[in-house]
């Protein structure tokens, strides 16, 4: 089948440096890009952007979509979103895909705002419909819900580290086209102004690239979470936890897994007092063992998991600690 | 300072519970809450108007029973609130709320700023308020952690993945916060008795000067069109026992993947 | 008759209710732990003006009354009856002075009351026993413009939290002739003395009060002399005996909603055992018993505020609502089974509490002489 219009993918950078989430959408708009004869156009804005250029089309991508500015070095919301959208009304692409990022989750409601367009956040899955729609899956307490926009540009979000990230070794038309940032309409109307980047001074939690996860959710309770901490500890691993032990501000944000937080794919997973919605389970990719520990024997959890124990973790963990703590 | 503070009411999630039978969520009789996020919002207006003077209208676009989140927040400060209801913003995506709050919005310009939570507890896209801020083109900040006002310049930090950015800004804008970047307000017993001869209006469509077809389900452009129910995993193998063996049938299946033994050594 | 709560009393609710669930329920466990109510749960309810709920308004109180009162006691111990007997007691204390005291010494104290600055207390008790006042120790004997008083009171509660406290005293050589003082931080010579450990109601203090050579002024009596008994047992009777029936129904809250909790969550042969009739029954009682104590306490408040008599009433609800919480915390640590008896657990901690809001404001015993002495006089 064949379909009109560009599949857009907007990049995402730190310090000159592409971020993974975008070549994971880079590898998705190539394989719809394949299904239907389109093209497949990045938009890359920042304050060097030459060598992100180059790699994005020796990864695939057709069209550059280039505005560089001093101004762009950090992310600015009204004016990426004023970029983006602008960039749009004048190419119409058919798609738009952003991560799920704090940048991504920005852009894409005020741009969509801007050209009219549905949107839907946090996708774990996209793919196109027999007619050519995009199909938007999204995870939610009572399992997935299937989107369509009526409306062109379709938009949407997918969470960072659900798509496989593919090796994209086939380069694409690499042709760019470079834009002047003072030639977009109404940019001289943008208000707001980059003071500092006040770097995070603690190393961030790297759930992402951990071999061992403890998750723990509304079951852990406010108390025990240096149990689940210590239990990562010995076995090497970090400490991961759902939205609502997130939102209790038992745990920091940074350690949620699923849905508006992080996919991890672990070796070990261990949930402890995790009911397993797919809002959490979403962000979680085929562990290669994984444990639940419920009080509820009716968890939806023990469906997903790979060895199930009822009981109460307070019970459990002291002792899975003691024994891998022990020095051999 | 005149604030807008964007409040929605959401379910209780800990009342949430799934049908055993059909797998969808259970909504009857669930109680409601104000979104928790939007509580900060209103803490940060609060906060401001302290500072700068001013007042903070709460507002919200929902059924008439919302009126209630919007009696709580007026009993935890705000000055004056504004409900958008009628049936036909029913089944709104977050543009089509978004353009109706903006509805609502203008019937109470001039403001200086719109605060929003940073997402909410039951949808979760985090969308209406840069869309609610694309529609009145203003500044917006999502994941705000710090605002101040000092002379004309307002100063704003934003939570990113690797740090935070210091922006500055005109007014109006619009801030999205999330739940760390303050401790609510209970509701004061004072503020609370003062709440009930405060005003709190209500629009409907007609009076928004809004058509059905840019509200509700009409105006949305997104469709749900399936569901798909929660998968039925293989099911866990159970470990029964006293907790020493179930401790020991644990370690065990770790250690035969090679894992475990980081502590020990 | 109108047994809805209106729209006032039901943002009340939600304020305290928040407040509880919000804030207080964290400090739940450290405060069993600690057996002390921390300064911060303390400044924090000042803030939210639970402190003078009963204070009129020109006193820089709310003026809201007994049943927002009573629905106020009964969110907070719900989730900690600790600090609801604290509130319970201070807004006793609080009594005396807004319903029997001088203009003077409402404005010396009230403000201060209402915002928590001061808390106040009410010390009747003594070793001779709680429920005969009238064999009390404590003398106060004239001294120029004072009042010098020497004894002891046991049992008080927030003794050692409290700086305005209503002391009943009896005057030397007058043995029926009661009179209360308050006592505050300017009357030197008196002081808290021991600190009773409790199996239940941990960190809401309890224990003596000692007064050696103390020197009240004058101005600090409460009515006139002679009028301590008066003031004493009505304070008990109408804010005392209700501050218990409103602990009771926080418990008895607390119990239903977790035995309900637990019993949809334990399963036996597949099932929840809330599908078996022998812990529906169970339920069943302890929901009869919490409507019954709710009607029984808010009928009272509702009478205290419209200015009735109610003391009979007060008794009727306090009587109730305080077997009904034992009751009710032993039921839900029987559908718990052994869980129910672990520290881990709350249930044993609501059994322990519910024991005490028998013998405060008047025993059992004592609200049954109350009510039986009503109902022969009503049906002789």
């Amino acid at each position: 089948m064949k379909i009109n219009g560009e599949i857009w993918v907007v990049a995402e950078q730190r310090q000159g440096k592409l971020i993974r989430i975008t070549l994971e959408l880079l590898g998705r708009a190539l394989s719809l890009a394949a299904e239907t004869e389109a093209d497949v156009g990045v938009v890359i804005m920042g304050n060097k952007t030459d060598s992100l250029c180059r790699e994005l089309a020796q990864k695939g991508a057709d069209r550059l979509y280039c505005v560089e500015n001093d101004s762009l070095e950090h992310f600015n919301p009204e004016l990426y979103s004023r970029i983006v959208s602008e960039l749009a009304r004048e190419y119409k692409p058919r798609i738009i895909l952003l991560g799920a990022t704090v940048q991504g989750s920005a852009v894409s409601p005020a741009v969509a705002a801007k050209l009219g367009s549905g949107l839907t956040a946090h996708c774990c899955e996209v793919s196109l419909a027999k007619q050519g729609r995009l199909l938007q899956v999204v995870p939610s307490l009572e399992g997935y819900y299937v989107f369509v926009s009526h409306q062109y540009p379709e938009m949407a979000t997918i969470s960072p580290g659900v798509l496989p990230l593919l090796s994209l070794e086939k380069a694409g038309k690499g042709e760019i086209v470079q834009k002047e940032l003072s030639s977009l309409s109404g940019y001289q109307d943008v208000k707001t102004k980059v003071i500092s980047l006040k770097k995070s001074e603690k190393p961030a939690v790297s759930l992402e690239d951990a071999e061992v996860i403890v998750a723990g959710g509304a079951g852990v309770g406010s108390d025990g979470w240096a149990m689940l901490h210590e239990l990562a500890e010995v076995l090497g691993g970090v400490v991961g936890a759902t939205r609502p032990a997130v939102d209790e501000g038992w745990i920091d944000h940074e350690r949620l897994i699923g849905q508006s937080g992080k996919s991890v794919s672990p070796r070990l997973y261990i949930a402890v007092g995790i009911s397993g919605d797919p809002l959490h389970l979403s962000g979680l990719r085929e562990p290669e063992m994984f444990f639940a520990i419920n009080k509820n024997p009716k968890a939806t959890i023990f469906q997903f998991a790979d060895y199930g124990v009822v009981a109460d973790y307070k019970k459990i963990l002291p002792l899975l600690i003691e024994t891998a703590g022990r020095k051999l | 300072m005149e604030i807008i503070v964007c409040i929605k009411q959401v379910p209780d999630p800990e009342h949430l519970q799934l049908d055993p039978h059909t797998g969808t969520i259970i909504r009857e009789g669930v109680p409601t809450i104000i979104n928790a996020a939007d509580k900060h919002a209103l803490e940060l207006a609060l906060q401001l108007r302290q500072k700068n003077g001013g007042r903070v209208t709460a507002i919200s676009m929902g059924p008439p029973s919302a009126a209630e989140a919007l009696k709580e927040a007026l009993a935890m400060g705000a000055d004056m609130a504004a409900l958008a209801s009628d049936r036909a913003f029913a089944g709104a995506d977050t543009l089509a709320t978004s353009a109706t709050l903006v509805a609502l919005i203008h019937k109470l310009k001039p403001f200086d700023l719109v605060i929003c939570g940073y997402s909410s507890l039951d949808s979760g896209t985090a969308q209406v308020g840069p869309q609610v801020a694309a529609i009145l083109r203003i500044p917006f900040f999502t994941a705000v952690q710090k605002a101040d006002k000092s002379a004309d310049i307002f100063q704003v930090e934003v939570v990113m993945e690797d740090g935070n950015l210091v922006y500055e800004t005109t007014l109006p804008a619009l801030l999205t916060v999330g739940r760390r970047i303050n401790r609510p307000r209970g509701i004061r017993l004072s503020e609370a008795k003062k709440a009930r001869s405060k005003e709190l209006l209500t629009f409907d469509l007609q009076s928004l000067g809004l058509t059905p077809d840019t509200v509700g389900g009409k105006g949305s452009k997104l469709s749900m069109v399936e569901k798909i129910p929660l998968s039925v995993g293989k099911g866990a193998e159970m470990i029964i026992g006293e907790p020493e063996e179930i401790s020991g049938v644990i370690y065990g299946k770790i250690r035969n993947i090679g894992l475990g033994i980081q502590g020990g050594i | 008759m109108n047994f809805k709560l209106n729209e006032d009393q039901e943002m009340l609710r939600k304020a305290a209710r928040s407040f509880a669930d919000e804030f207080l329920a964290d400090y739940v466990s450290n405060i069993e732990e600690k057996d002390e109510m921390p300064k911060e749960v303390i400044e924090e309810a000042a803030a939210r003006d639970f402190m003078g709920i009963t204070i009129p308004e020109e006193y820089g109180g709310l003026g809201l009354g007994h049943l927002a009162r009573m629905i106020l006691l009964e969110e907070l111990s719900r989730v900690s009856a600790s600090l609801g007997m604290l509130m319970q007691v201070w807004h006793l204390g609080i009594h005396p002075i807004v319903r029997f005291g001088n203009e003077e010494q409402k404005m010396k104290y009230l403000p201060r009351l209402a915002t928590g600055e001061l808390l106040a207390g009410l010390a009747v008790t003594e070793s001779t026993g709680g429920s005969d006042p009238t064999a009390i120790q404590t003398e106060a004997v004239r001294d120029g413009d004072d009042y010098v008083l020497n004894g002891r009171k046991v049992f008080i509660t927030s003794s050692h939290l409290s700086n305005v406290v209503g002391v009943l005293a009896k005057m030397t050589g007058e043995p029926q002739s009661f009179t209360l003082f308050i006592l505050d931080k300017d009357c030197p010579g008196w002081r808290p003395g021991r600190q009773e450990k409790k199996i239940g109601f941990k960190g809401s203090n309890t224990g003596d009060l000692i007064m050696e050579d103390c020197r009240v002024p004058a101005s600090n009596i409460i009515g006139n002399i002679g009028d301590g008994l008066k003031v004493g047992l009505n304070s008990i009777g109408e804010v005392g005996r209700a501050g218990m029936a409103g602990v009771s129904l926080g418990l008895l809250s607390a119990s239903l909603e977790k035995a309900v909790k637990f019993s949809n969550e334990r399963t036996m042969g597949g099932k929840p055992i809330n599908k078996f009739q022998a812990i529906q029954f169970k339920i069943a009682d302890m929901y009869m018993d919490l409507e019954i104590s709710r009607l029984l306490a808010y009928k009272a408040a509702v009478m205290a505020d419209e200015g009735m008599r109610c003391d009979t009433e007060m008794s009727m609800a306090k009587y109730y609502s305080s077997e009904a919480s034992i009751r009710c915390a032993k039921a839900a640590c029987d559908i718990h089974g052994s869980l129910g008896y672990m520290m881990e657990n709350p249930t044993q901690r609501f059994l322990r509490d519910s024991f005490l809001t028998i013998s405060s404001a008047g025993t059992t015993e004592i609200q049954q002489m109350v009510v039986g002495r009503a109902a022969i006089k009503q049906f002789s």
